[in-house]
């Protein structure tokens, strides 16, 4: 079953008097299980590529399917459910709620769940075992200000994670950490792929964790290249 | 909890926002809650000085008067007289919940004799029925107060200083020596070449057989509050009023025929004289003038005859403590309405006219600047917290991207802004309420100062803050902090997770 999937994608974005064409037509089809990474250099269009698919962001012109639903036409709401059900994020940098404590963080989008809402202890239950699956028991009380680079992205990990998204979104999630921390994050991701058979997409500059991916995207001037 | 739980830890990790936002909210939620006790305060201060010493409640005047500021009009033309005074006196009576009238008269009288002419607003009252409904609102001065059915006039202390600047005379009363502490400064330059008076020659203005008249004065008033406000108040005896307007019964007139005269027609006309109605129709009002026609011709006697067996202008109604004044005016007009009486009912207020609007200028200077502290406090805490929504983009960005509604944040954002404004705003009204208490308590007196006594709305500052000066505040605090948090919360609703990320 295909996760995603994008026909003829653009993006341009205006720039003064000019536009910068970010993506010019990108046809793409991620299918659930995929451990996809884009690479290319930078301006080369992968955070914008990731936006689309995450619909954080609006194409200029194609179509962009998720699990089979052009999600090109939906309201800002639907969006945002779309996001909060079916896609988790893990963004370059780290961004955790400053005012939350690292359980607190994973459990966030649970409690933002209505329709499904889920008993605390489920949820508490849930997110414990999240944090400690990303080996952060002790930290498991502190706000983010009190955890290393490599805590926070391992939380926002397990937020990603907490709601048991179909697709994952990575944006160089390794790109802030030293290098075994990095692994040890990939190693993460891979045994989410494998294990629970979560859908990963991410983009990465770098060339050793592609050992990881079983599918490479290649981006250039906005263009899939392979 | 979710929500109430990001929105305490946000306020206390920006403290320093927090606690800017909290100050203008309380000092905004003070200053309003003791304006608000300010103004009340004054209000009832006013209400009680002027309903409670001169106006009452309630007014009740001639359906026949195209104007309703019908008491202290300057150089006004006298009222209508109050047709079927009786009957209206006698449905009032009924009435629980009216404390009290008095019926009384109402017109400008020219002082004759002076430098030019000039005029007094003069009512006319028997006294003692009116300390009876409004206790001892003066004070006087000099000389005394009417009793005992005394003819004469109350001239009220600021009233005589006019006296003295446009007519060039200074008033004492009859029978009392000058007293010099009480002079103007320029009236005491002129001491040894002072024009000094006891009585005032006044006449009737604008009514038609007014006669001119010497009439004594008795007392140099005050009014124990506000008597800035009410200084063109001149107290007249109903008698003098009646003799100088032209107002006379059957009654009155034989009493003035000469008595063999008197006698003749007292014989034939017993009835009617002693009844007392206004006599205008039937076979009665055909005795009346046939009486008038022998009256006319009587050269003694040479005034209108308005066949009234009581004329006055207006009566002034005090309500039992506690009635609603709009309830109590409903029920009074159904009841003169029901009784058809030609009569119109206004509060004191409409009454009163320019002397109430005076007393409402303080308190819409007072209410003006209340607002525009209110518009300082909604810009200042506007412009802070559109700040820290743009500084919070990641943030909010952030919970965008992992699924928060923009409601989310809505509410988020609300929960913030209303914990402070709970908190600092109860805050502050909690002050304003204690300083209200103490300042109450400690009776700060006007010292005399007749500007600062208006203010005050009477001697004494009385803020005052029942429940509805609370609800004000309340209302007021939840106004100010809705209008200052709509701009930011549209601002951070607009946040976007692409905006988090390209600020980034």
């Amino acid at each position: 079953m295909n996760v995603i999937e994008l026909k003829d994608v653009k993006k341009d974005y205006p720039l003064g008097a000019t536009t910068v064409r970010a993506l010019r037509g990108v046809d793409l089809t991620v299918k659930e299980g995929d451990f996809i990474s884009i690479v290319g250099p930078s301006g080369s269009g992968k955070t914008t590529l990731l936006n689309i698919i995450g619909c954080i962001d609006h194409p200029t012109g194609g179509l962009v399917k998720i699990h089979g639903e052009d999600v090109t036409t939906y309201s800002d709401r639907r969006l945002t459910d779309l996001r909060l059900h079916t896609i988790g994020f893990i963004f370059q940098t780290f961004n955790l709620i400053p005012v939350l404590s690292a359980l607190e963080n994973v459990e966030f989008p649970l409690l933002l769940m209505k329709k499904e809402a889920l008993r605390k202890k489920d949820i508490r239950e849930r997110a414990e075992k999240l944090i400690e699956e990303v080996g952060l028991k002790e930290q498991i009380n502190q706000k983010p200000y009190e955890l290393s680079g490599g805590q926070r992205q391992r939380v926002a990990i397990a937020r990603a994670l907490v709601t048991r998204p179909a697709l994952v979104l990575a944006d160089e999630p390794t790109a802030n950490l030293d290098s075994e921390t990095g692994e040890m994050i990939l190693e993460l991701m891979k045994e989410l792929n494998t294990v629970e058979k979560t859908t990963f997409v991410f983009s990465t500059h770098d060339p050793d964790i592609l050992k990881y991916a079983n599918g490479i995207v290649k981006l250039k001037d906005g263009l899939m290249v392979n | 909890m979710l929500i109430l739980k990001i929105a305490w830890r946000s306020i206390l990790r920006h403290r320093a926002k927090s606690i800017v936002i909290g100050i203008i909210l309380f000092l905004a939620a003070f200053i309003m809650t003791l304006g608000d006790s300010t103004v009340i305060g004054m209000r009832r201060g006013v209400e009680e000085n002027i309903v409670q010493s001169f106006t009452g409640h309630i007014i009740i005047v001639s359906d026949q008067e195209t104007k309703d500021n019908v008491l202290f009009t300057p150089m006004a033309k006298p009222l209508k007289i109050l047709k079927d005074y009786e009957r209206i006196r006698d449905a009032l009576k009924k009435q629980e919940f009216i404390k009290d009238f008095i019926p009384m008269t109402r017109g400008g009288v020219a002082i004759l004799g002076g430098q030019e002419l000039s005029f007094l607003l003069a009512f006319g009252c028997n006294f003692d029925d009116f300390q009876r409904v409004f206790g001892s609102p003066f004070t006087a001065l000099e000389g005394e107060l009417l009793r005992n059915g005394d003819h004469g006039l109350l001239v009220n202390v600021n009233g005589r200083k006019n006296l003295y600047k446009f007519q060039g005379f200074w008033l004492v009363p009859r029978g009392r020596e000058l007293d010099k502490d009480n002079l103007t400064e320029e009236a005491r330059k002129e001491l040894p070449k002072l024009v000094i008076k006891s009585s005032l020659a006044l006449e009737g203005f604008g009514q038609p057989g007014s006669i001119s008249k010497d009439i004594p004065v008795k007392g140099i008033t005050r009014f124990k509050s506000l008597n800035t406000l009410m200084q063109q108040v001149t107290i007249m005896d109903v008698e003098s009023y009646r003799e100088i307007f032209g107002y006379y019964t059957a009654r009155d007139i034989v009493e003035k025929l000469p008595p063999k005269l008197s006698a003749l027609l007292a014989a034939g006309e017993e009835d009617l004289f002693a009844s007392g109605e206004i006599y205008s129709a039937g076979p009665a009002g055909a005795k009346v003038a046939e009486l008038e026609k022998k009256i006319r011709s009587e050269p003694k006697v040479k005034r209108m005859i308005d066949y009234d067996s009581a004329a006055f202008n207006y009566i002034s109604i005090l309500l039992k403590s506690g009635e609603d004044l709009a309830a109590s005016m409903a029920k009074l007009k159904r009841i003169m309405k029901d009784n058809g009486f030609p009569v119109k009912v206004l509060s004191w207020k409409t009454a009163s006219g320019q002397v109430a609007q005076l007393a409402d200028i303080f308190q819409i200077v007072l209410v003006v600047f209340v607002i525009l502290l209110f518009f300082v406090a909604i810009i200042i805490i506007m412009n802070t917290l559109s700040m820290n929504a743009l500084e919070r983009t990641e943030e909010f960005g952030m919970m965008r991207a992992v699924g928060a509604r923009k409601g989310f944040i809505s509410r988020m954002f609300l929960a913030e802004t209303f914990s402070l404004a709970f908190v600092f705003g109860g805050a502050g009204i909690l002050a304003g309420v204690i300083v209200t208490w103490i300042v109450r308590a400690l009776r700060i007196s006007s010292a005399g100062n007749e500007i600062i006594e208006l203010l005050f709305g009477g001697e004494v500052f009385r803020p005052t803050l029942g429940a509805a000066g609370l609800t004000i505040g309340v209302v007021g605090l939840g106004l100010v902090t809705l209008l200052a948090v709509v701009y930011p919360l549209l601002v951070a609703r607009k946040i976007t997770p692409l905006d988090a990320i390209n600020r980034h």
